[in-house]
Parts: C-alpha cells; structure tokens; sequence
C-alpha cells in the first residue's frame, strides 16, 4: 500500500518499543504543558495541588479551571484526530485521505458559521439560550448533518462504495463551501472576525463543563474505532479479499464512518478547525511499525494527543501574554516536519 | 453589573478624616493592576493620567503611542485568559466586543474583577465612560475635569452647527477592499459622527459596515467623501484616481477628506475634538468660539 513503509529500524523493535516511549513523552508533556504558562508553576506545585495539599491560591484555580481542562481536552482530542487519521487512511486505502473528505471538517464549519452570523437573527434566541454552548452545538450538528447527507447519498446505489463516498464527498464539501461563503458574505466586520478565528482553532477558555460531553464522545469513538483493528488489516488486503476471509466490508466501512463522524464532530466543535495533526501522524506512526492497524492505531492515538499538546503548549506561551491559533502552530510546525521525514525516507530508499 | 467595587465609599470617608490619610488610600490605588481591553478605554485612562495602574493592554490600544509599550494580551476580540492572569491583575476593563465569550467567563470565574462596558456606548456615552473608568480607579474629581473638557468640545461644537447653512450629503468610506469601498450604513460609529455634524449619510439605507459597488457610490453621488487612513498614508488621492469616484461632487469640489481612525472613531475623549474639525471642513463657512482653538489639537490626519 505504501512505498513509505519500507524503513531501515527494525520493525519487530520498533513495534514494542514505540507505544511505551510514546507513552513516556505523553506523561511528560502532560507535567510540562500543566506546569508552563503564562503563570509559572512548579512541578512541586503542580503536585501539591493535584494532590490537594494547596487549595484557595491563584496557582489552583488556574491550573484546576483552566489548564487541566485545557490540556486533557488536547490530550483526547490529538488521540481523537490521530485515530480517525489513520482509519480513513484504511478505508480510502490511500495516504491522502483526510476525516474532511467525508464532510467533517466543512460540516462543523458550516454549522459554527451559521450560529455566529445567523444565531441571534434567522433562529431567534438560537445563541442566547445556548450562551457558550450556542457554536459547538451549532458545529457539532452541522458535522452531524453533512455527514449523514454523504453517508446517504454514497449508499444511495444500495452499495457503500469507496468511489462513490468519496465522490458523494468531494461534490458536498464543494456545496456546503458554497454555503459557507454565502453566509460570510452577508456577515458583518465582527462576525467575520469571528469565523475567521474559529476556523483556526483554539483550545482556549474550555472549562470541564464545556469539554465533558465532547470528550466522552470522542473516547467512545476512539475505542470503538480501535476495536475495528483487525478488521482494518483484513481490509487492506483489498475488498473482494476480505469478504471471502467473512469481513462484512460494508458494515466496516460504514461504522469507522459513523464512529469518525462522531469523534471528529466532537473535537471540532469545541476545537475549531484543527488541520494536520489527522492527516500527518498516522503517516509518521506508519513510517516506524507499518501498517499493522493493531499497533498503528494506538500509536497515531499517542502521537497526536503528543503532538496537539505540545503544539498548545507553543501556541499559548510562545507570544504570551497573547495566544497563537493553534491551527496555525500544527500547520506551521507539522508540515516541514513531515516533509523532512518524508524526505528522509526516500533518501534511505535510494541507498 | 458584574462589577462590585467597595473602595470609592473608602476613600471617601478617608478624604473627610484628612490629607495625611487620604495618602494611603492613594497607596492603596496605585496597587491597582488593570488589564485592558479596548483602546478607548486604555485612551481614557492615559488621559486621566492613571497610566501607571495598567500593566496589560490588549493590540487595539495603540493611542497613545506609549501604551504600545505595555503587555500584550492579544486582540480584543481574543484575549488569552492565562496571559492576563499571568499579569496579576487587579481590574480588568473591557469594550463590549472583549472576548471570547469563554475566556471572558472562565476570567470572571477565577475571581478577577472586571468590567465590560456595553454595546450602547457611544459618541454621546463618552462622558459616562470617563465616569465610569475614573470612579472605577478610584479618581472621580480626575475624571470631572476630563469630562468638562469634553463639555467644552460639545459647546464648541454646538456654537459651530448654528452657524452652519448647507447640509451636504456625507458618504464615509472605511477602506477600499479591492476596489470595493466599505461604507458606513445606520448604526455604525461613523454614522454617529456624521449624525453629530448634522449632515447626511448617503448610505443610510444601508445596516453597518458594507461593501457596496462602485457603481452605486455614482448614483450617491456625495458632496463630501470622509475615508479612514491606516499609518499615515493618504488614500484620498487613491480616491479621486478610482473612475467611478471621478464624476462624484465630492472628487470634483476636492472634498475628500481622511482621518485616523481610533480618533475620529474610537470614542474616546479626542473624539469631539475630531468632529468639530469634520464639521470645520464640512461647513467652510462657520467659525470657532472666540475663547476656543483648535491648534492644540492633535492633527491625527497629518
């Protein structure tokens, strides 16, 4: 399937070793991100606190209010984006496919656009009787809606077909932008500010309320999809060759679309628009133990919740007191990254 | 209102015990640490002389010049709850577009005192706002004399507008993207001016700011063109080459005139100043109070 799982380490070692290391570093970006920001906690706090030893400070309302939300909502979410990265991988059967192709991305897109410019006018109250709720709800329906329109229409010929979602795919994503610039023509300079930021994410002013429902779902979808493990590696082998190893490919496909519906819907809903960390991590995890989905599944898991953090962790201190998109910090630091190992990996295969 | 503030009585009952302990209670203001967010607010406050108590402003505070200097928590609209915290504030002041709406709740929920003005402040509220910052830090009779200032700014004005005998037809232009201007409709901070000049928005039919054609601004057809400029540059000129602008009154009487936007716009207390100077090109005819000047105004459109 890819000329980039050809690598020189060996696959066996790497395969043991990759989870536990991951596993490592996500444990220490979680002190690290828990303990860095705009006010300063020691590790020594940060225990103290998170033990309970320290109560009424300044120290512990920040980090229970809101760095700990903060950062176990990137942790999921990365986990979130990771998997899902990796299961439409597998079922498109090609390394270019991303959760936006069966209308995620534009269908939370379309859904946040609509509250922010039309919440408070066309759905009467739509915004303040949601208050903070009002987007995420809006983005989570509109993933929901755009979804179900491209799951139906791919299963219109009575066939769950890659070509014909990934057709279905492209030609709504192509309507529902349309919709979405229609909406930002008729809306105003503060509106406009508005979207312009959603859609490049940001992890910030999450406090539990707000990110709880979000991330049951997403690791109900998370372990769901991981579940699909074995299947997926069947999968691989190529349609025909899976139904007759008694793989109902239909129904397979259908639930990663479903669950990746449901896990990326969530995120983003309370994300914002969050670009390459489910396109590039399954493609570094691969690089290392293969396509084996039982360890590439964890693996993009860890990774992207390592990656997401981390990248919070820049995008909140890095201008402090200001804050960066954290769109703009995975885009920026993901893409030469994956380029050099890409890089890297052709040059080990020309030796 | 979200902000319950107990040293004004305070201070007060102080000033009636005697100089010598109303000096602690300026002790205890200057320990005031506000982080802002919004540049007229930020303006009042280096008007108030009280610009010590800031340590954070947000990146629409850029008049004066020196509160640039101060830390940078982000755009108004997108202000970073850790950055300000990280500050160690005591106050934290905001326009009503301070946001997110998230941030601004988890702030309030640590505690933090703020606050955030509403929407209905505007051209005529900048006095209230003065008020309500100075009583707010603590420096009420401060903010009288501020307040008087602007009273003898709307006299002034006042004496201008009786003189005036023609009411030319006003379109205000907020910037030209790709060859669309932007105009100012009803309820906009450009309408209030031009309203406070007693002139006519030609593009009042329109709701905020809109992008409107080019060719609708012929029909328009304005006596006066008002533009924004953006760091000194000069767009009038740009105007008056654009063709659709060419054959309007206003670029054939050469009446297109510019302004900084955080002075004409920004409602703060250099705000009246700004209109009597538009209603002083608008109306070539009238003349200033005799007690009153405009020299020691800041020409922000220089």
């Amino acid at each position: 399937m890819l000329a980039l799982g050809h690598v020189v380490i060996e696959r066996e070692l790497a395969r043991k070793g990759l989870i536990p290391v991951l596993l490592f570093a996500c444990l220490l970006i979680w002190v690290a991100a828990l303990s860095i920001g705009g006010v300063d906690i020691s590790w020594t706090e940060v225990i103290a606190i998170l033990s309970g030893t320290e109560k009424g400070s300044l120290q512990q309302t920040i980090l229970w209010e809101i760095r700990f939300p903060r950062v176990v909502l990137s942790l999921i979410a990365g986990a979130g984006l990771g998997v899902c990265g990796a299961a439409m991988q597998a079922i498109f059967r090609n390394p270019l496919a991303d959760p936006g192709l069966i209308g995620v991305s534009s269908g939370a897109a379309l859904g946040a656009v609509t509250v922010i410019v039309l919440g408070n006018t066309l759905f009467t109250d739509f915004t303040s009787t949601f208050g903070l709720y009002a987007v995420p709800i809006g983005a989570f329906l509109g993933c929901l809606a755009v979804c179900n329109f491209i799951y139906r229409l791919s299963g219109f010929s009575g066939q769950f077909t890659v070509i014909s979602l990934l057709l279905a795919g492209i030609a709504v994503n192509a309507i529902v932008g349309a919709f979405i610039g229609v909406l930002t023509l008729i809306s105003n300079d503060q509106e406009l500010r508005d979207l312009t930021f959603w859609s490049m994410g940001s992890l910030a002013g999450n406090h539990w309320a707000l990110v709880l429902p979000s991330l049951i779902a997403i690791v109900i979808a998370i372990i769901g999809l991981y579940r699909l493990s074995q299947p997926l590696n069947l999968y691989l082998l190529g349609e025909a060759q899976a139904k007759h190893l008694g793989l109902n490919v239909n129904a397979l496909k259908k639930r990663v679309f479903i669950l990746t519906a449901l896990c990326i819907g969530a995120a983003v809903a309370v994300t914002g628009m969050i670009g390459f960390v489910g396109f590039v991590v399954p493609h570094l995890i691969r690089l290392i133990v293969g396509t084996d989905h039982r360890y590439l599944m964890p693996g993009s898991m860890l990774l992207g919740a390592l990656l997401l953090t981390a990248s919070d962790l820049l995008a909140r201190t890095i201008i402090l007191p200001a804050e960066v998109p954290i769109g703009l910090i995975t885009s920026a630091l993901g893409g030469p990254f994956f380029l050099i190992m890409l890089m890297k990996t052709y040059k080990n295969m020309a030796k | 209102m979200l902000y319950n503030f107990s040293v004004k009585p305070f201070i007060l009952v102080l000033s009636l015990l005697g100089l010598s302990l109303s000096n602690t209670s300026n002790a205890n203001s200057e320990d005031m640490r506000i982080v802002v967010s919004g540049g007229s607010i930020t303006e009042i406050i280096y008007a108030l002389g009280e610009q010590d108590k800031i340590v954070g402003v947000d990146s629409t505070s850029i008049y004066p010049i020196e509160a640039k200097q101060k830390a940078q928590v982000g755009y108004v609209r997108r202000i970073g709850s850790e950055g300000v915290l990280s500050l160690q504030p005591t106050l934290l002041l905001g326009e009503a577009d301070t946001g997110p709406p998230k941030v601004l709740a988890q702030l309030q929920q640590t505690g933090l005192a703020n606050y955030i003005f509403n929407k209905e402040d505007n051209y005529l509220g900048i006095e209230a706002k003065i008020r309500k910052i100075a009583s707010l830090l603590g420096v009420p009779a401060k903010g009288e004399r501020l307040v008087s200032e602007v009273v003898r700014d709307r006299a002034a004005l006042n004496f201008v507008l009786k003189q005036k005998q023609s009411s030319p037809k006003v379109l205000f232009i907020l910037s030209m993207r790709s060859g669309q201007p932007i105009v100012a409709g009803q309820e906009t901070s450009a309408n209030d001016i031009i309203t406070a000049v007693q002139a006519t928005n030609v593009a009042n039919q329109l709701q905020g700011w809109k992008a409107i054609s080019t060719e609708a601004v012929l029909e328009m057809n304005p006596d006066v063109i008002l533009m924004m400029s953006r760091h000194g540059n000069d767009p009038t000129v740009n105007i008056a080459n654009q063709i659709h602008f060419k054959f309007t009154n206003a670029v054939k009487n050469q009446r297109v005139y510019s302004y900084d936007g955080t002075y004409l716009l920004g409602m703060n207390p250099r705000t009246p100043k700004a209109v009597i100077e538009v209603a002083k090109q608008l109306y070539p005819e009238v003349n200033l109070p005799s007690d009153y000047s405009l020299a020691a105004i800041n020409m922000a459109s220089k």
